[in-house]
């Protein structure tokens, strides 16, 4: 009895830390994202693509009304692409800072509450071959290891910005070539 | 000091009237003796000074207090305009200005002012010392009737006041000066939209200059403060204020004045009134304000109250006194502020004895007479009954609570004896009761604790006689009035508390109509009639639960023939407040909703088209016969009634929508003639600048947009058209060069000509400058056309000009235009005869956000193109199509057209077949630039709402948005500016790598 009431007792302080992530696959990774930044998630609608972006922009996609961009979470974070073609891709809509951004991920599992002091900080060398400046921490969910993306870094537009410009040069040169 | 909330206000209402006396200053430059100009100027300085002085700007207030002097002494003809004075006019006004945007900025006054109030005062005493000289009726006058003129000038605008009050004769002189004055004040109270109030202001002010003057001919201190307590003396008023009239020559000419306004008999009977009136002028104030000037009002007052009772054993009277001149120079500022001219002219008087008082101190010992103090405070509180209730109740804080309808309800309980009067108006009243209704007109509610409630409500078609009705009823109550002084006091609250009401009664226009009626006792003329402002209060939270809230009127009393004209008076203060003030953020979501709504009624047109083809399906695939088609056809034709309805209204409410944002270019037009002028003056020529269509309504983004080119443009045509006034002789056109901006409206477009009559441009210049700069071949050159030539005056870097000056020369401003505008979408055009005139055309859509559109097909994919942008389509065979230094060209009716495959361009998969040999060209242009797009498909024409792309997408890429089309798919908007400039440089570098590989070679 006693160590019920106790129990719960620490599972409501806990609680305070809790922090509830929507998990999302891509390959065999296990990401996560906080949940306040999700928006919706919604099966692929179709994209429209659009000329000249940088790479890993698929294209823009009309969700009521507004004109979203949508990146390819795969391609942006230079992730092996999966041996096998998928079948439907899953679209998380994330509000990034006020920039509406749909991410295409391979699949979306359940939302995951994790204990805030269970995630640890980035580890030096690279997770899955991310680079660690995309990633926020690193948890450890049923024997696996969840990592929580930093989407406002993925978004950083200097970055995008850079990255744009080096795609182009890349075009100019295979024009050059 | 300064007090911040109110600072936004006055940097609005500064900058409106700083824009308005600048119009007015320019015009005036050319048309010198125009009187009504000058009185332009004067008002709105005059507004400017007394907005200052209300939020406390010392260096805006005492610029525009010696502008103001100066302005006076040119209206009176004192003293001629010259360009000097205009010139010296136009630095104050930019001064003003400069202070202003400190204030904007800072809060501070930085700008220092010292200057030009020393140079305006030395016009002034020049002008002075010529006012001694010439003026026969001024050779007694010594400096300080200079003074008082221009101390009675800030109070009434009317500066033969002191010429009148100089003259030892009072009742000789009246009737002139009121013949004269009568003349100035209709001019000065042009801008009153309201006769009446025009008459009562009149009168009043008739009534304080007789106060005045009796006041500062000095003579008569006596007769003043009579005078002040026979105001105060209910009981004695009527019988003092007939002698008075009786006594003034001047009321025949009051009567004759009045008669013109209104009926003959009511006309004397006003004058005395008016004193209790004066406080109203039926204009519509902000109630806010209203409440702030109240508050302010109170708390002086019984201050003052205060320091008057202390005055006598005071051991330093001094003290008190400036103590109390302080409050006082604050309340004059507010009701300056607020444009009670009347109450401002006692505060001044005031002050001025104050002053006058305390001057006496220092030199005289004994001890001095503080009645004047108290005469002042009865007469305050005579205007404002509400006040004895303040000054007893010193500070109480009445948060939340009306206090009118505190004083209201006192009132009335202390009002048990008037109930009869009431009662009987109530009757009067509930005969009518089925008449509340839309048409109602008044409503006179006084709360009252017996639950005596009147209700007047009037038809249309009844008013007249009701009126009558009510009219004696309220003369009854008048009768009583006279006589007992609680219920005069009652009818002061009322007439205060109208004030705020009337501003609330604007919030609910439809059913709020204010009357303004005056009363005629018709039954004895020697009893001064009452002008009562009525009020039904709303009573929220008062002591009067039962009764309910209802719309708000006013009646100022009643006179049954002036109905009609009240009503007039209605519709027009209806007129007048049109306008309301709308953030911007709300307008700009309620456009993008009507986006969505357009993008849905696209999808419903699609959906029919969809109906209609799957009864051709049904038809063709379930062979059913017509009558089983019957239901599916008479859906589907209901369903496109339905569409095309919907098409209909959201087509209209897309435009209402749009003509809200939509500004009169006037907004930008008005600051162009300052530039003119200052332009003109730099470069020693003589320019006229010509305004039409300033109604012209454009978006309100565009006009930011356009503001900047147009200056461009018109720094152009005054520094490179229009020629110096003697090359101009010479050439034999007029010395003055004509400028004209024109603006109006084409079909989805505006357009905005800025047309010169200077000396062209000339081509064989601009043919030796390309020369020169080596852009193109003297051959390329010879071949072009006089349009291509004109065109180079809009590259970077491109000028004829042989030196750089202040206006021009460095061959930006052409480039700047051309960008502007091409980011507006908008195309420009250039005509020019040599030696005739340069004309410039901008051609610029009416909004950004909904834009007609050409849908092309390439691939997959559909792209939109602005229809602004689409010159023509062609339908082209490969013959056609030629290639020119790997770039392939087709020829158009003689010239060449570069023309770019967008599938190549966007890397998509084209759909054309190999084999396939006709092409879809479609031509685009940016003005002066032209390209052919080949598209594998025409979707055809519709209208489109931009969104924007994330800015990642739209940076350095050729969309400039994304639009929705029917089916919901998303169609990308082609930036054809950024697209030319695309294929442009990709020419370039293809034309650098050839010449690298020549190079190369050649090295080999």
């Amino acid at each position: 009895m006693a160590d019920r009431y106790t129990a719960s007792r620490i599972d409501s302080s806990d609680k305070e830390q809790l922090i509830q992530l929507v998990g999302f696959k891509i390959g065999k990774e296990i990401f996560g994202v906080d949940i306040l930044m999700v928006q919706e998630i919604i099966r692929s609608a179709p994209i429209t693509y659009v000329p000249n972006s940088p790479e890993f922009v698929e294209g823009v996609i009309n969700l009521r009304g507004s004109i979203i961009p949508v990146i390819d979470l795969r391609k942006r974070l230079n992730l092996h692409s999966s041996s096998y073609a998928k079948e439907k891709d899953w679209i998380l809509i994330l509000d990034i800072g006020g920039r509406v951004t749909g991410f295409i991920v391979d699949s979306v599992t359940e939302v995951i509450k994790v204990q805030e002091n269970s995630i640890d900080p980035p580890p030096d060398i690279l997770v899955a071959g991310l680079h660690s400046q995309y990633i926020r921490g690193v948890c450890e969910i049923d024997d696996n290891l969840l990592i929580l993306l930093d989407f406002s870094r993925i978004l950083l537009v200097d970055e995008v910005k850079k990255l744009k410009s080096i795609t182009l040069n890349q075009d100019n040169n295979d024009a050059d070539e | 000091m300064i007090d911040l909330s109110l600072l936004e206000d006055f940097v609005t209402g500064a900058g409106e009237s700083l824009d308005e006396m600048e119009n007015a200053l320019l015009e005036l430059e050319t048309n010198p003796n125009n009187l009504e100009l000058l009185n332009t100027i004067f008002r709105a300085m005059h507004t400017i000074k007394g907005a200052a002085q209300f939020v406390g700007l010392d260096k805006v207030s005492a610029l525009s207090h010696v502008l103001e002097d100066l302005l006076d002494l040119l209206r009176n003809g004192q003293r001629q305009v010259t360009i000097e004075i205009v010139d010296l006019m136009i630095k104050t006004k930019d001064r003003i200005s400069l202070l202003v945007t400190d204030l904007e900025r800072t809060q501070t006054e930085q700008t220092e002012v010292d200057d030009l109030i020393a140079q305006i005062n030395h016009h002034l005493t020049e002008d002075s010392a010529t006012v001694i000289a010439e003026s026969p009726t001024a050779t007694s006058a010594s400096q300080d009737d200079v003074e008082i003129s221009s101390f009675l000038e800030e109070a009434t605008g009317d500066e033969d006041l002191s010429a009148f009050l100089t003259e030892d004769n009072l009742e000789d002189d009246f009737s002139s000066f009121l013949s004269e004055s009568t003349e100035e004040q209709q001019v000065s109270f042009l801008s009153n939209e309201n006769p009446e109030e025009e008459l009562s202001s009149f009168v009043t002010e008739e009534k304080i200059d007789d106060d005045i003057s009796s006041f500062l001919s000095g003579d008569t201190q006596e007769q003043a403060e009579d005078f002040l307590s026979v105001e105060n003396n209910d009981n004695n008023q009527e019988d003092d204020l007939s002698e008075f009239l009786a006594e003034s020559s001047a009321d025949n000419e009051i009567s004759e004045f009045l008669s013109e306004e209104t009926q003959p008999e009511t006309a004397i009977e006003l004058a005395p009134e008016l004193n209790e009136d004066f406080v109203l002028p039926d204009e519509e104030y902000d109630q806010e304000l209203f409440g702030i000037f109240i508050q302010q009002l109170k708390e002086k007052f019984s201050l003052l109250n205060d320091y008057v009772e202390k005055l006598p054993s005071a051991n330093n009277p001094a003290e008190l006194l400036n103590a109390s001149l302080e409050a006082l120079e604050s309340l004059k500022f507010s009701a300056n502020y607020m444009a009670y001219q009347q109450l401002t002219i006692i505060y001044v008087k005031w002050i001025e004895e104050v002053i006058d008082c305390l001057e006496n101190l220092t030199i005289v010992t004994e001890p001095m007479s503080f009645a004047f103090m108290n005469d002042y405070l009865r007469k305050l509180q005579s205007i404002f009954p509400q006040l004895q209730e303040a000054a007893t109740a010193v500070k109480k804080p009445t948060p939340e609570l009306n206090p009118f309808v505190h004083s209201l309800d006192n009132l009335v309980i202390d009002e048990a004896t008037e109930t009869a009067t009431l009662a009987f108006i109530n009757d009067l009243i509930q005969e009518q009761p089925n008449t509340v209704a839309a048409e109602k007109l008044a409503i006179v509610s006084i709360p009252e604790p017996s639950g005596v409630e009147i209700n007047y409500a009037e038809d249309d078609g009844e008013d007249s006689d009701l009126f009558k009705k009510l009219s004696s009823a309220l003369d009854s109550s008048i009768e009583h009035s006279i006589t007992s002084e609680p219920v005069n006091e009652l009818f002061g609250a009322l007439l205060a508390t109208s004030k705020e009401e009337q501003s609330r009664a604007k919030a609910e226009k439809e059913h709020s109509l204010q009357l303004n009626i005056k009363t005629l006792d018709q039954a004895n003329q020697e009893i001064p009639t009452k002008v009562i402002n009525a009020i039904k209060e709303e009573v929220k939270g008062t002591s009067t639960p039962e009764a309910t809230p209802k719309p708000n009127a006013v009646i100022n009393a009643v006179d049954n023939n002036t109905v009609k004209k009240a009503k007039t008076e209605v519709s027009a203060d209806k007129a007048f407040k049109k306008s309301i003030r709308v953030d911007a953020d709300k307008i700009d979501s309620l456009m993008n909703q009507v986006g969505e709504l357009i993008v849905d009624r696209a999808y419903f047109f699609q959906l029919a088209s969809e109906i209609n083809e799957l009864q051709q399906y049904l038809k063709s695939v379930t062979g059913l016969g017509q009558k089983d088609l019957k239901p599916v056809r008479t859906f589907a034709y209901r369903f496109s009634e339905a569409v095309i309805s919907l098409g209909r209204t959201s087509n209209e409410l897309q435009e209402g929508v749009m003509k809200v944002r939509m500004l009169p270019i006037a907004q930008i037009f008005n600051r162009y003639p300052r530039l003119v002028h200052d332009l003109a003056h730099v470069n020693a020529k003589k320019v006229q600048l010509e305004i039409r269509g300033e109604e012209t309504e454009l978006d309100k983004m565009i006009i930011e947009e356009i503001s900047d080119p147009l200056i461009h443009m018109i720094r152009n045509a005054i520094g490179h058209g229009i020629e110096t006034p003697e090359m101009r002789k010479k050439a034999g056109k007029s010395e003055t060069g004509t400028l004209i901006l024109e603006a109006y409206h084409e079909s989805n477009h505006i357009v905005i000509e800025v047309t010169d009559d200077g000396k062209g441009i000339d081509t064989d210049k601009i043919k030796a400058k390309a020369e020169e700069m080596n852009l193109f071949s003297k051959e390329e050159l010879n071949r072009m056309t006089k349009e291509d030539l004109t065109r180079f005056i809009m590259m970077p870097g491109f000028s004829t000009a042989k030196e750089i000056n202040s206006t021009s020369g460095r061959g930006v401003g052409m480039d700047v235009v051309k960008k502007n505008i091409e980011k507006l979408n908008g195309t420009i055009e250039v005509e020019s005869k040599i030696g005739i005139e340069t004309k410039i055309r901008l051609k610029i859509p009416l909004t950004l956000a909904i834009i007609q559109a050409l849908l092309v097909r390439v691939g997959e994919d559909s792209f939109t193109i602005p229809l602004a942008n689409v010159e023509e389509t062609l339908r082209v065979s490969e013959s056609e199509i030629s290639i020119m230094e790997e770039t392939e060209v087709m020829y158009l009716r003689g010239k060449t057209l570069p023309i770019f495959r967008l599938a190549t361009l966007f890397r998509l998969q084209s759909s054309q077949k190999s084999g396939e040999t006709d092409f879809f060209v479609v031509v685009v242009n940016t003005g002066n630039q032209r390209i052919g797009l080949m598209v594998d498909a025409l979707l055809g024409q519709e209208e489109v709402v931009i969104k924007p792309l994330a800015d990642y997408l739209h940076e350095q890429n050729c969309f400039s948005g994304a639009t929705i089309i029917g089916d919901g798919r998303i169609s990308l908007i082609l930036d054809v500016y950024e697209l030319i400039n695309m294929t442009t440089d990709k020419q370039i570098k293809k034309h650098h790598e050839q010449e690298k590989k020549s190079l190369a070679s050649l090295a080999e």
